[in-house]
């Protein structure tokens, strides 16, 4: 492997891996798409072509996967990426005001800190109304303690 | 082992492997079918070749389906046709239904079976998906990617045939869509058969889209004449206009399902416009351009030419078929015993190159047939470029059979210039482009397309010809004819000498 590779020695390593798990180099790409995503957050084109030219995976069959899975992301989110369930249940517990609401705190930030996006259901409708910031889960968001939550990460990136 | 089933009550004897689907098409019993191809792995993704199978509760996609001892099944049940209406209803729900400028009107698998057994009154009621129209993905490629149906015919076919792996589906659910990655272009010689193998107007040819209605051109099944592989072609043309449109592949063993893009320009040069039309004769000031003259006067005076050369060559491309060839020497060596045959060949060419899926580099699809056939009059020769010795031969007569396909001939040009220098020369052609040189005379030949003959391909395989339509022109003779003409001036001027 040159040592000018897109990812680092211990991705580099896992993806390595993968390839060697399954029966065909294909199947490997979702867990190798999954382990890139969880280290940056997303992937990017570069990351794709990067994958053909070291792994000589086909850029097209990776693409092909992420385009499918919505859950992957192919640019840079904010430091603080929101996703709130806007389904059903949580629906009826207001999340569409909640949304309105996280919006317009986003817009208030500084770019690239703060963005929310309408998911469906999260799978925890007896949490309802709930949303994920980043990996991090929260269940029975209410007007008055969203702001609370949210001003807690805000915190955390001045501080870092 | 052979597996007795039936189908539609009639009894067949199946091999063990065999689906439903190949021994029906084996039978000529018609399964509806979209992504299904004989020359492309199973998908089993479109739903459409629903079959009942006796004993199974549920229908049954016959692409994948093995036979198995004793299977009674079904193609014409009500339960089948009832599928086909609402599969059809599915791929209908985003496509865009604009058969009126689609050019794959005609021949497009979602027409046909629409009429068939479409529901005539679509049940959806919310707007249509909307999706990139002209796409410019490759080499004679448009994508329209709203009216794809996800087959996944190209996609296999990329990855299966050409191993190029360009195209894929992206995305998921009704925003699917067919394309290559970011939009980059296929560039192979074998991108048209995208086109053909697509069973709707997803992909259609940038050459031959909008030029003429399906319904309104017919087809020959002939050969390609590009290059030593011979592959068998449907040659679409309109008998009327004596126009001819296109060039499919056609199936057999040589060639299977697939034909190049370079075979596919094979219909262009055999246009009106390109064509030798009438025979010519040099004017009196040997620079000024060549007179068009009828061919019993050409001929008369090659006849006299004959009589008078001392020195007599041919000069002969592997272009033409086996049936010519032997008129051709019948007459000149086993008559007249004129040894002195030149093989004339691209002097670029590179016979050994292979592209490793037809494309040959000998672009000369009777190679061997010419070779065959000079031996069959005792000359023994090896395949080879002798134009180049024509001028030390010191001929005072040479009959020159140019390349059918003047494209396949890198430095033609050259060879062109160089032939008008030579003292007296009968040029035989079919393509115009030889009325910019001057020759003694030139005689215009019917092309392969008007023509019926053998081909022998690279393997010595024999490959057929079929005349489409008639000669362009009435001026216009195979070689065949043209030699039994000469034969029969010769011979009347013999006659003359003997009763004088
Ligand atoms: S473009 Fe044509 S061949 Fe390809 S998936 Fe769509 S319908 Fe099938
Ligand atoms: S491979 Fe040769 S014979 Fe076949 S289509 Fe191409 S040029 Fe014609
Ligand atoms: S509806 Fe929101 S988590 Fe299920
Ligand atoms: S032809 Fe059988 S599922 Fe498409």
């Amino acid at each position: 492997m040159a040592s000018s590779s897109t990812f680092d020695v211990a991705l580099q390593a896992k993806i390595k891996h993968h390839l060697e798990r399954f029966e065909t180099r294909r199947s490997a790409i979702l867990p190798i798409l999954n382990d890139i995503h969880q280290q940056y957050g997303f992937v990017s084109p570069a990351q794709v072509q990067a994958l053909e030219d070291e792994f000589d995976l086909p850029r097209l069959q990776v693409q092909e996967v992420i385009s499918f899975y919505s859950r992957y992301r192919q640019q840079q989110p904010s430091r603080y990426h929101v996703q709130f369930c806007d389904n059903i249940v949580c629906r009826m517990f207001a999340s569409q005001q909640l949304i309105a609401k996280l919006k317009a705190k986003a817009a208030g930030c500084a770019a690239g800190t703060l963005s929310v996006e309408p998911v469906p259901c999260l799978g925890v409708c007896d949490g309802a109304p709930a949303m994920l910031v980043n990996d991090e889960r929260h269940l029975r968001v209410t007007c008055d303690n969203l702001d609370g939550i949210i001003d807690d990460y805000l915190q955390r990136a001045s501080d870092a | 082992m052979s597996i007795a089933i039936t189908i539609n009550e009639e009894e067949f004897t199946a091999e063990q492997g065999q689906t439903v689907m190949e021994l029906a098409q084996q039978h000529d019993i018609y399964i509806p079918h979209f992504c299904w191809h004989p020359g492309l792995s199973i998908a089993g993704v479109c739903r459409f070749c629903m079959v009942e199978v006796e004993g199974r509760p549920k229908l049954e996609i016959a692409c994948n389906l093995p036979v198995t001892a004793g299977m009674q099944v079904r193609t014409d049940s009500e339960p089948v046709q009832e599928a086909h209406k609402w599969a059809l209803e599915f791929h209908l729900i985003n496509h865009p239904l604009d058969c009126p400028i689609c050019d794959q009107a005609g021949e497009c698998g979602l027409q046909d079976y629409y009429m068939q057994v479409g529901k005539y009154q679509a049940q959806m009621t919310q707007a249509k998906v909307l999706k990139p129209k002209k796409l410019d993905v490759g080499v004679d490629l448009v994508l329209d990617t709203e009216r794809c149906i996800l087959c996944s015919r190209c996609v296999r076919f990329e990855d299966e045939v050409t191993k190029s792996g360009g195209l894929g589906i992206f995305d998921r659910g009704d925003r699917a869509i067919i394309g290559t990655y970011q939009n980059k272009r296929i560039e192979h010689n074998y991108t048209t058969n995208l086109v053909d193998i697509c069973p709707v107007g997803a992909f259609t040819s940038k050459d031959f889209r909008f030029k003429k209605r399906v319904w309104f051109t017919q087809e020959a099944q002939t050969v390609c004449p590009g290059c030593a592989t011979g592959c068998a072609i449907d040659l679409a043309f309109n008998a009327d206009l004596k126009r001819y449109y296109r060039i499919k592949p056609r199936f057999s063993e040589v060639n299977a399902h697939w034909m190049c893009n370079f075979g596919r320009g094979m219909y262009m040069h055999l246009n009106v416009e390109q064509r030798l039309l009438s025979a010519y004769s040099a004017a009196e000031d040997a620079h000024k351009p060549m007179l068009k003259t009828d061919t019993a006067h050409i001929v008369q005076a090659l006849a006299e030419q004959l009589q008078q050369a001392q020195q007599v060559a041919l000069l002969v491309t592997p272009q033409y078929t086996v049936e010519d060839y032997r008129a051709l020497l019948a007459f000149f060596v086993g008559k007249l015993g004129i040894r002195n045959v030149h093989q004339w060949r691209s002097r670029q060419e590179d016979t050994e190159k292979f592209d490793g899926v037809l494309w040959r580099g000998d672009q000369n699809p009777n190679s061997r047939g010419l070779l065959e056939v000079l031996a069959e009059f005792g000359i023994d020769k090896q395949q080879g470029n002798e134009f180049d010795t024509l001028a030390a031969g010191n001929y005072d007569l040479v009959i020159a059979l140019a390349p059918q396909v003047l494209a396949t001939f890198a430095d033609i040009e050259t060879d062109l210039q160089k032939l008008q220098e030579l003292p007296w020369v009968s040029l035989w052609a079919s393509a115009k482009q030889v009325l910019d040189y001057r020759y003694q005379q030139v005689l215009a030949l019917t092309c392969f397309a008007e023509q019926r003959g053998t081909y022998r391909n690279y393997a010595g395989v024999e490959r057929q010809l079929h005349a489409a339509t008639s000669p362009v022109s009435a001026e216009i003779m195979s070689i065949t004819a043209l030699v039994e003409k000469l034969a029969a001036c010769c011979k009347a001027q013999e006659d003359e000498h003997g009763s004088s």
